[in-house]
């Protein structure tokens, strides 16, 4: 006999106990009458109690020794979240600065299309995938979260959208003159950012720079070795420039030492 | 075990110590490796998930902030792990089965018919189940999974596979009664014209 239809879709609620005291009573005092219904119920309750018992599952020999040995020789590091406060400060300006040339009258006549598409489509290819590769370990209450990559997203596109002016990051934070996300040609992401006075020369001669110009030389510093340059730093007689609380263990840190 | 240790345990690994993690490993790697075997239908393709979901709950225990359990952040993972599986292998569509629009509507159940209930005792049902489970779409047989095997609610269910109270709430329903309807026609049931008009007309 088959169940009722008015009584389907209450059913399984009522064997997975997902239904309030009041709605279980009226379910169980139809389950009374209608043998239909009962049957239904009976089975899934039969199914759940011969079901396939995970303590029964035989795990695959070593299997946790195979896991542990790929972090360890693959050394698989841990991601950390994104230092929201050092990020959002360059979108901030940058938006502040496509608001300001927006603003200018004639500075944007053409369409958006017609906007130069410069040096920041890499930057918003790098965040695009770092929203993706997070993305799975988010939870739900993480909306928040979400919400703010969305908006920093959106932040990003109007920097595609920007001139030249805000097209490099390096740029438009120097105006700024606060700490700052610099994506490099090769995709290198900086989220800290160390200037050094010529004075620092003697103590990045143990490293070899990255690139070189008239004006400065720099340097590309892993997490390690940038927070053994901050213990020298500490007791160096120059003064030098870092953003507020450089975290070593977010990315690569870039060191500008000046000529 | 207490849910105090687990706890001291994922703190411990967030800040890097791997043999924290290496017991929270052992400590899942079954109920893992349950969901995996089932879901990807194939032990190696089951293996393979199981650690790339570790690996995944490793790099990204910085994102998990106790706001569900860890047991349903380390299921989704493995659930994501499945499907990046099936979905590199080409192997997604081809392994759920038939389509969802297909209604199990037909067919019901015989009021004389050998009912998983009476089977119950039987040895044999959980094997069929096991069948039953890997002939229905992957759409249902998660669901079921996590439900059956794992007791988990409709609420950790719809987190664990980033669907809508609804879609799970329709799922259980319609994987549970399509898994029913396996498991009577594996016992060579089949309904008679009698008891097609019972099924139709329903019980009053």
């Amino acid at each position: 006999m088959r169940y009722c239809d008015d009584y389907a879709a209450l059913l399984d609620l009522y064997v997975d106990g997902e239904l309030s005291p009041e709605e279980m009573s009226h379910v169980q005092d139809h389950l009374d009458r209608c043998p239909g219904c009962r049957a239904y119920v009976d089975d899934a309750l039969a199914i759940r109690a011969a079901f396939p018992d995970v303590e029964e599952t035989e795990v695959p020999a070593g299997f946790a020794e195979g896991v542990m040995a790929r972090i360890q020789t693959d050394a698989i590091p841990q991601k950390k979240p994104t230092p929201w406060r050092k990020v959002l400060p360059t979108l901030a300006a940058c938006c502040a600065l496509v608001i300001l040339l927006r603003s200018v009258p004639g500075m944007f006549s053409g369409s958006k299309a017609e906007a130069p598409a410069m040096a920041a489509p890499a930057m918003t290819t790098e965040s695009a995938s770092d929203e993706k590769s997070e993305a799975v370990f988010e939870e739900p209450a993480t909306i928040m979260d979400r919400q703010i990559a969305a908006d920093s997203s959106d932040a990003v596109t109007e920097v595609a959208e920007a001139p030249a002016e805000c097209a490099a990051p390096q740029e438009a934070e120097k105006a700024a003159g606060g700490p700052y996300a610099y994506t490099d040609l090769s995709g290198t992401v900086y989220t800290s950012i160390l200037t050094l006075p010529p004075e620092g020369a003697e103590l990045m001669a143990a490293y070899a720079p990255v690139s070189e110009s008239g004006t400065e030389v720099q340097y590309e510093l892993t997490p390690e070795e940038a927070q053994a340059l901050l213990v020298q730093l500490e007791t160096a007689t120059f003064s030098y420039q870092s953003e507020d609380g450089i975290d070593p263990t977010t990315d690569m840190i870039l060191v500008v030492l000046s000529k | 075990m207490t849910d105090r240790q687990e706890q001291i345990w994922i703190d411990d690994a967030r800040r890097g110590d791997q043999e924290a993690f290496a017991q929270l490993v052992h400590l899942y790697e079954k109920r893992v490796y349950a969901l995996t075997l089932r879901m990807c239908k194939n032990p190696a393709d089951a293996e393979e998930a199981a650690q790339e979901a570790f690996l995944a709950a490793w790099q990204g225990l910085a994102f998990f902030r106790g706001e569900s359990s860890f047991s349903t952040w380390l299921y989704r993972l493995a659930s994501n792990a499945c499907v990046d599986l099936l979905r590199r292998e080409g192997r997604h569509r081809s392994a759920a089965g038939p389509s969802l629009n297909d209604e199990e509507a037909a067919v019901d159940v015989a009021d004389d018919a050998p009912s998983p209930h009476a089977l119950a005792e039987r040895a044999e049902l959980r094997q069929q189940i096991e069948e039953g489970l890997s002939a229905l779409p992957e759409e249902y047989r998660q669901v079921l999974i996590l439900r059956e095997m794992h007791q988990q609610t409709y609420d950790e269910i719809a987190e664990i596979l980033s669907l809508d109270l609804g879609t799970v709430k329709s799922r259980i329903n319609r994987g549970r009664k399509r898994l029913r309807k396996i498991l009577l026609e594996s016992w060579n049931f089949s309904a008679t014209p009698a008891s097609k008009q019972a099924e139709k007309e329903g019980c009053k």
